[in-house]
C-alpha cells in the first residue's frame, strides 16, 4: 500500500505561516488565507511576493494550495504545524510546535513587518468573511472552485482596501429590479460626477 | 447605432466625496476629470466591456458573486493613474439599452503599512 507523504511547504511559506501563527489563534481555514493577502501586500510594497506559493480560487475563495496540502496531513509527518481540535465546531486550530522557533529568521524585516500587518489586521477575521474578501479582490474569476490562479498585483492591492470591499459589498446585493427601480435618468453627466 | 441611456443608482455618490476629499486637490481633479471623460464614452458606447474607445478606462468584467443572478453585463472601470486611483462599478443592460452608473470608489494606500516598510527600505 502506497504511504501518503505530507508534502512539503517552500520554505519561505512556511516562515510566513509560522509568523501568523504565532501570537494569533487561526484556524485551519485562515491559516491558508492569509499568505494570499500577505503576498499581494509583498509584491506591492516591496516589488515582489514572499511565500513561493501558489494561491489558487477554490469554491470558498483564495487559498494557498501548498499551505493547505501541508496542514491537511500535518498530524502524520515531521511538521512544525498542529492541528488541534476545537470544541463545539469542526474548525482546527493550528499550533506551533518548539521546532518553529526561529524558522520565520528566514524573512527579512520588511517582510516580517508585512506578515505582522496581516496578522494583526486579519487575523481575527472569520474564514467565511476572508473568502468573501478575496473573491471581491478578484472580480474577473468567474469559475470559483477551477483552481484558477488569483491575482496578487495592483488590481488585488486595489481591491483589498476597506473602501473598495465595502462597495463591493453593496453592489452584490443589488437586483436588477432594484436598478431599474431605484435609478435616475442621468441628463447632464457633469451632474452625475458631482 | 442606438446609443444607450444613461441611468444613475441612488447609491452612485455614496461614500465618493468623502473619499475623494482625502486625496490632494490636483489629483481629485485628475480622477474627476478622468470620471467625466469616462461618463461621455459610456453615453456613446455600444457595449461596455468591448468598445475600443473605452480601453484607456481598462474595463474588466465585474463577476463578484451576486446573491441574485443578474441580465445585466456588470464592468469594472479604472480611473486616475498609478499613484492615484478610482474604480468605478456600472451594469449594462445590453437589450434594454441602459447602462447603470452603480458605484465608484477612491482608493487609499494602506497608510499603515506605508510607514512601516519605509521604516525598512531607506
Amino acid at each position: 500500500m502506497a504511504i501518503k507523504t505530507k508534502p512539503s511547504l517552500p520554505p519561505r511559506l512556511e516562515a510566513v505561516m509560522v509568523r501568523l501563527c504565532r501570537g494569533a489563534r487561526l484556524n485551519k481555514t485562515q491559516a491558508v488565507k492569509l499568505p494570499y493577502l500577505v503576498d499581494v501586500l509583498a509584491t506591492h510594497h516591496l516589488g515582489r511576493p514572499i511565500t513561493e506559493g501558489r494561491h489558487e480560487a477554490w469554491d470558498y475563495g483564495v487559498v494557498t494550495k501548498q499551505a493547505w496540502r501541508h496542514l491537511d496531513r500535518c498530524e502524520s509527518g515531521d511538521s512544525v504545524f498542529r492541528l488541534k481540535a476545537v470544541q463545539h465546531s469542526e474548525e482546527k486550530r493550528v499550533e506551533l510546535l518548539p521546532a518553529a522557533r526561529g524558522l520565520d529568521g528566514r524573512l527579512t524585516a520588511a517582510e516580517r513587518a508585512i506578515v505582522d500587518y496581516v496578522r494583526d489586521t486579519y487575523g481575527s477575521v472569520p474564514a467565511s468573511e476572508l473568502g468573501k474578501m478575496t473573491k471581491v479582490m478578484n472580480p474577473e474569476i468567474d469559475c470559483w472552485g477551477g483552481n484558477l490562479c488569483a491575482d496578487t498585483g495592483l488590481d488585488a492591492y486595489d481591491r483589498m482596501a476597506p473602501q473598495y470591499q465595502e462597495m463591493a459589498k453593496r453592489v452584490a446585493s443589488i437586483t436588477d429590479e432594484e436598478l431599474r427601480r431605484h435609478s435616475i435618468v442621468v441628463v447632464n453627466l457633469e451632474d452625475a460626477i458631482a | 447605432m442606438r446609443l444607450p441611456e444613461v441611468r444613475q443608482w441612488k447609491d452612485w455618490g455614496k461614500g465618493w466625496r468623502e473619499g475623494l476629499q482625502r486625496l490632494p486637490p490636483s489629483d481629485q481633479a485628475l480622477i474627476n476629470n478622468s470620471l467625466l471623460e469616462l461618463l461621455k464614452h459610456l453615453a456613446a458606447s455600444s457595449h461596455v466591456l468591448e468598445d475600443a474607445s473605452l480601453a484607456r478606462w481598462q474595463p474588466r468584467p465585474w463577476g463578484v458573486p451576486r446573491m441574485q443572478q443578474s441580465q445585466g453585463v456588470w464592468a469594472e472601470f479604472s480611473l486616475g493613474d498609478r499613484d492615484n486611483r478610482a474604480r468605478v462599478i456600472v451594469c449594462h443592460m445590453v437589450a434594454a439599452e441602459v447602462v447603470y452608473l452603480v458605484a465608484r470608489t477612491a482608493i487609499h494606500k494602506h497608510d499603515v503599512l506605508n510607514r512601516i516598510v519605509a521604516d525598512f527600505n531607506p
